[in-house]
């Protein structure tokens, strides 16, 4: 992660967030500059549209991009460059990544949509691990680190067995 | 042309948060598919175009590769996501599936399940000496041989070891062996409770 000093690294995999299966581990996004090729955050990240202008006339890209001549129809990226800009500089995600540590080691089984609302993807995932951080040793203060659980994937499927309308 | 069926998989699948499976696309993917089978085919006829001097096509051959090749990520991600999801099943539910869950898996998911399912039984008898190794079991370090659970709904009899049946109804409690329960806890029949 750019700016992070030296602290921060986040690994290939992702840490389950509260909903999560405990069992289910996805690709997760790449580091740096680079992707996954597996990651599905990584795909939906490199699908940012870039404006882009024909240097010379592109024979038949018209009917590709189903269109007629002259389109100024902006090509999707399709290339590996896909890294995220912050825009803001060092000072201002340290600040904000302060804050989220704070707000998410101390919203204790509360709403936190207020809290996550003006977050973007990257900083919604460090809330999440900061919330599980604190839930896990809530758990384990209460003597509840040893009891058997539901499976939260069980549960869900529960869940969606009232409410799925399925195709 | 830029896979947007194959986005639409990807995307799917994003959306289906906490590893739930959803169905299998059949549809789309074969769609998907045949997209890719129309811009390699108009690939392989423009690049004899361009050998004979159609220079000019080359800029186009590149781009469909390219869109070929953002397809098959799009689709190679969708499939290998889902196995990552079918694995997890067999950890958090256990190696028989509920029918609703079988429905939304395609007969090769269904097939590679059942081959995880191999493998790791294989693999736990093979340690853990003569018996072999349940890794499924005791997932939280446990603190006793047996332990208090409730029931959450009705389940029938259940068979403990010495040949005695205990009746799973719905709000009775039972003292039972902790490795008897696990995976009715798991599967949210029984509930765990502390003392």
């Amino acid at each position: 992660m750019r700016g992070a000093g030296g602290g921060l690294r986040l690994t290939g995999w992702r840490e389950p967030g509260p909903a999560m299966s405990e069992a289910y581990f996805p690709v997760g996004p790449g580091l740096g500059t680079e992707e996954n090729f597996l990651s599905l955050d990584d795909i939906l990240m490199s699908q940012e549209k870039l404006p882009g202008r024909a240097e010379s006339t592109l024979p038949r890209l018209a009917v590709l991009m189903g269109q007629g001549a002259g389109s100024a129809e902006s090509i999707p990226e399709v290339t590996e460059e896909g890294t995220r800009d912050t825009g803001t500089g060092h000072g201002t995600f340290i600040a904000r990544f302060r804050r989220i540590m704070d707000s998410s080691q101390n919203a204790y089984n509360e709403d936190t949509s207020a809290l996550v609302a003006r977050l973007d993807e990257l900083e919604r995932a460090l809330f999440q691990v900061g919330q599980k951080g604190l839930n896990d040793f809530q758990c384990w203060e209460k003597g509840q680190a040893s009891q058997i659980t539901a499976s939260t994937l069980v549960q869900n499927y529960g869940k969606r067995k009232l409410t799925e309308v399925d195709g | 042309m830029a896979a947007e069926r194959g986005l639409e998989l990807v995307r799917e699948l994003h959306r289906s948060a906490g590893g739930h499976l959803p169905p299998f696309r059949t549809e789309e993917m074969r769609q998907a598919l045949e997209e890719m089978r129309a811009l390699y085919e108009r690939n392989q006829a423009d690049v004899s175009e361009a050998k004979a001097g159609r220079t000019d096509l080359i800029f186009l051959i590149r781009f469909r590769h390219c869109c070929l090749l953002r397809n098959q990520r799009c689709l190679l991600a969708y499939l290998y996501d889902r196995l990552l999801r079918i694995r997890a099943l067999r950890w958090e539910y256990g190696s028989v599936l509920p029918s609703t869950i079988q429905f939304h898996m395609s007969s090769e998911e269904m097939e590679w399940f059942n081959q995880y399912k191999k493998s790791l039984a294989t693999y736990m008898r093979s340690v853990g000496g003569e018996e072999g190794l349940d890794l499924t079991q005791d997932i939280k370090p446990p603190k006793s041989l047996y332990i208090e659970v409730r029931c959450l709904r009705d389940h029938g009899e259940f068979e403990v070891d010495d040949g005695t049946t205990v009746l799973l109804k719905k709000n009775s409690q039972h003292f039972l062996p902790r490795w008897k329960c696990e995976q009715l806890i798991r599967q949210g029949v029984l509930e765990h409770v502390l003392s």
